[in-house]
């Protein structure tokens, strides 16, 4: 019976609980606490001074010639090293796990922990736990080796001019490469831990002195608010974060290059790294931001501004393209040129669906194939391209199902959307082009321009951690407008935006560049 | 979240009850591009749309052979029941708003416009941008019946025709119908419409076959203004005197004129800019009337042996010019003054601004005072370029 009792309360643990001098005991809680995970390995020593200790690791979290080197080695016996005499006496005073600790351990960064869930969570996150016989507490060893993959160039956020490197999925690797670029020490990267079960690792970096500090309080306290199990990708973060949980617009930016990053963190946003993933949130988001490429920074202000306007001509195309032509087509026919109007009648001659229908049926089919193209293996590529392309489209038109009108609009309204650089924009925009489809199969322009106006009404209502979605267009910063739908050069971008930096906000002092005296052709070498 | 989708599900809501209203597919539409107006003999109007076949108006794989237009016609008491009436015969909704052309016959011409003239700028779907043009002698009908070469849509031809030579040829000048509404409206100016006759068989232009030659034989052809009174016709000018009143007005753009040289021979001369002023004085109980023009112009072309280097020949050749311009203006008022008695240049609107005392007075009979007005012309002539050669080019052994 008692026996019973007594394997009863050795099953049962807390959390809570305090570490206890007895190794075995330990290393039983432990086992018990990790359920016996065949990860776990445990390695039993025996001490310089004769005391029993166990090292207990993540088998994968951690590198094995680290372990070997800096751990294991420095705590078994040397047959050719005569220990005991040759410690200083000053040192052999200290208790012996203070001697551990301060000369025998030969690892970079060693933590103590005397609770069960700190040395649990220190060893899941692949530190090598070292229990010593007689002592109350475990030394966290730091020889963590992440699975990790090497630095590799964006996929998503590709540039012709600019950095190649694109953040990683270990958080580390990815506060690392910020620094690189700021070697400020008001750079702060604030760690937090999100998610009861995945425990997920989370930073907060800004620079103190440009980043306003309402703002700061303001995503810390979002993030504690968030109690959820699991957080494995920065997007779980970005919706518990977010500002408004109806719009489709989103209000987080994020991204995965760490020049856009750094750059952000320059104007005073803040930005939130998580553990796992290579997309790092950045907040406050602003409307234009999401038309903005980093390569507009990188090449000449005129070429830069020029490709801007084309990009807010692509986003007017992706969200209007089909209205437009339904309303023109269906409403509106007396505004189209003659000419034109006889060539498109003589192309739906003969088309059974309206254009309402034959626009949205497009507009599906094209969405699809987009989704086809990102969600397939790689070896189906050319399948789908030859099916999408020759089949839907050439087929189609011949087979008098779609008009070619109808189909170049769909195709001009899809390269369109490839012009806006942030997915989560260029996605938000292709879901409000169908209701102002509705709105314009519906009512014509008439209803196409209400939509516009209630989307307009909507966008100037929206904030981002307290700052105005379209600013600074509205409210109107002139000061700032010269970095939204053009960009200055930067020796005329003198200020920050004054809503996200605090003052004084002078990041340029370089004077306008003019002609230098010109160099002397006859100068003779001195 | 939940809110959001009550108030799509409102919205939605409202989208059968407008139940598309005005809605139009392209492919529903039977295009007007050319109206046309006629007076019965029972003097009902008869109205005639030439209304296009898309598909084989603009074919881009071959046509199948049908002709790129339709008319069809119909007749009624007022010009909106013969345009119901023809929905009968139409599959496809009539759409007006892309008209090209309005022709008018001469028998309703004659009879007054302003009754079938009211329906079309009342009509919500016509816009005012077309021209317009009377049939000489014929049916409007008939005029829109021909098919025409090049341009496979007739009345997008005539308009074009129309436009290409009011730019380039001084007789003709394109009236648009807001400026013939104008004109009705106007006291002191009467309207002019281009006039448009047939030459050939209306019937016979009708078939395919007519734009399979070089050179068809049925067509159209442009011709002299005809010179309204009120809302009626009441006579066509001559191409010469359309010239004439083309010139007066300033709109003589391009136009050539020929210039006789010492040796018989001629000197062509294209008109570069011309502005005339209008202008009056009033003189005891009677007005003078006054038509100021300026006009510079390129030599052309050069048939005779004048020195064109010389200041003296260019000099003699703008005071020739001037005197060939104020004989066939002379000729033109001649005639408007004295045989039509309608103001068609518009002195009665240049008295009625300086003179509204007098207006009052005459404004009720102003076109027996216009008959009986002087006119004073004071043209002057500048030649600005002479081309890319000086002299005649003259064979080696005339010199």
């Amino acid at each position: 019976m008692t026996s019973i009792m007594q394997q009863a309360q050795q099953q049962s643990f807390s959390l809570n609980d305090l570490l206890v001098p007895q190794l075995d005991a330990n290393v039983h809680t432990i086992r018990l606490a990790t359920g016996g995970s065949c990860d776990i390995v445990y390695r039993d020593l025996m001490l310089v001074n004769g005391g029993r200790a166990v090292i207990v690791s993540t088998d994968g979290l951690t590198d094995p010639q680290q372990l070997q080197q800096f751990v294991v080695d420095s705590l078994t016996l040397d047959p050719t090293y005569d220990f005991m005499n040759q410690v200083p006496n000053t040192l052999k005073e200290l208790p012996f796990h203070e001697l551990l600790r301060q000369s025998i351990l030969k690892a970079g960064s060693i933590e103590e922990h005397s609770r069960l869930d700190e040395t649990l969570d220190a060893l899941l996150s692949g530190l090598a736990i070292l229990l010593v016989d007689g002592f109350d507490r475990a030394f966290a060893i730091d020889v963590k080796h992440y699975p990790d993959r090497a630095i590799t160039p964006s996929e998503a956020e590709t540039v012709v001019r600019g950095p190649r490197d694109s953040f990683t999925e270990n958080i580390r690797t990815n506060t690392a490469l910020v620094r690189r670029r700021i070697k400020h020490p008001d750079l702060r990267i604030e760690g937090h831990k999100v998610g009861r079960v995945t425990m997920t690792n989370i930073s907060i970096l800004y620079i103190k002195g440009i980043a306003r500090h309402s703002i700061v309080d303001e995503v810390r306290s979002r993030l504690k608010r968030i109690d959820i199990d699991a957080v494995l990708e920065s997007g779980y973060v970005e919706v518990m974060i977010q500002d408004n949980a109806r719009s489709t617009f989103p209000t987080v930016y994020h991204s995965e290059r760490p020049d856009v990053i750094a750059a952000e963190l320059l104007e005073g946003k803040i930005a939130i790294m998580v553990d796992g993933t290579p997309y790092v949130l950045i907040v406050p988001a602003l409307f234009v931001s999401f038309f903005h490429s980093s390569e507009d920074y990188y090449q000449r202000a005129d070429v830069a501004s020029f490709i801007r306007l084309l990009r807010f001509i692509g986003v007017f195309f992706t969200l209007l393209g089909p209205s437009f032509y339904i309303a023109l087509t269906t409403f509106h026919q007396e505004m189209l040129p003659t000419q034109l109007i006889v060539r498109l009648i003589s192309q739906r001659e003969g088309v059974p669906f309206p254009a309402f229908v034959e626009a949205m049926l497009m507009e599906i089919t094209f969405d699809i194939l987009r989704e086809a193209g990102v969600r397939m293996p790689k070896m189906f590529g050319p399948t789908v391209s030859f099916v999408g392309t020759l089949i839907i489209g050439q087929s189609a038109v011949e087979a008098g199902i779609v008009s070619p009108a109808m189909l170049i609009v769909v195709a001009f309204t899809a390269i369109s959307s490839l012009v806006i650089p942030e997915t989560s924009m260029s996605m938000s925009l292709r879901l409000l082009r169908y209701p102002l489809m509705i709105l314009s199969g519906t009512f014509g322009l008439y209803g196409m321009m209400a939509g516009i106006i209630l989307l307009t009404l909507h966008l100037c209502s929206l904030r981002s951690f307290g700052v105005p979605y379209m600013s600074p267009l509205a409210p109107f910063n002139g000061e700032d407008v010269g970095d939204t739908l053009i960009r200055l050069p930067h020796w005329a971008a003198n200020k920050r935006p004054h809503q996200l930096s605090v003052e004084p906000n002078t990041r340029n002092r370089t004077p306008r560049p003019h002609p230098e005296p010109q160099v002397n052709p006859n100068e003779e070498h001195k | 979240m939940f809110l959001l989708l009550k108030m799509v599900f409102v919205i939605s809501l409202l989208i059968p009850l407008a139940g598309c209203w005005g809605r139009l597919e392209l492919n529903d539409m039977a295009i007007t591009m050319g109206l046309g107006l006629d007076l019965a003999d029972d003097n009902s109007y008869i109205v005639s749309i030439q209304v296009v076949d898309a598909g084989e108006a603009s074919a881009t794989k071959g046509s199948l052979g049908r002709s790129p237009v339709v008319i069809y016609s119909s007749k009624g008491k007022t010009i909106a029941e013969a345009m119901q009436r023809m929905t009968a015969s139409s599959p496809r909704t009539i759409y007006n708003s892309h008209l090209r052309i309005l022709i008018i016959g001469e028998k309703l011409a004659r009879h007054g416009v302003r009754e079938v003239l009211d329906y079309v700028s009342r009509d919500r779907q016509f816009r005012t941008d077309f021209p317009v043009v009377i049939a000489k002698n014929d049916m409007a009908n008939s005029t829109l019946k021909l098919l025409t070469p090049i341009e496979s849509i007739p009345a997008i031809q005539m308009m074009r025709a129309l436009q290409n030579s009011e730019k380039h040829w001084a007789p003709t000048i394109a009236i648009h119908f807001d400026e013939l509404i104008q004109g009705l409206i106007a006291k002191g100016r009467q309207p002019v419409v281009t006039g448009v006759v047939m030459i050939g068989n209306a019937e016979a232009g009708s078939n395919r076959s007519n734009i399979q030659t070089t050179s068809p034989k049925n067509r159209l052809k442009f011709t002299g203004l005809s010179v309204f009174r009120k809302d009626r016709l009441i006579g066509w000018m001559t191409e010469e005197e359309s010239r004439g009143f083309n010139i007066a007005m300033g709109k003589a753009y391009r136009g050539t004129g020929n210039v006789g040289c010492d040796d018989g021979d001629k000197v062509a001369l294209e008109v570069q800019e011309s502005s005339s002023k209008l202008g009056s004085k009033l003189r005891g109980d009677k007005v003078d009337l006054s038509i100021d023009l300026k006009i510079e112009a390129n030599v052309e072309e050069v048939a005779c042996s004048m020195p064109m280097t010389k200041d003296e020949t260019i000099r003699e050749l703008e005071k020739r010019a001037e005197a060939t311009l104020r004989r066939i203006i002379e000729k033109t008022l001649e005639r408007v003054q004295h045989e039509m008695k309608s103001d068609i240049f518009g002195f009665g609107e240049q008295v009625h601004r300086h003179y509204p005392k007098y207006w009052k007075k005459v404004s009720n009979d102003w076109d027996m005072h216009f008959a009986e007005a002087q006119v004073k012309l004071n043209i002057d002539v500048k030649i600005r370029l002479l081309g890319t050669v000086t002299n005649v080019i003259e064979p080696e052994d005339t010199q």
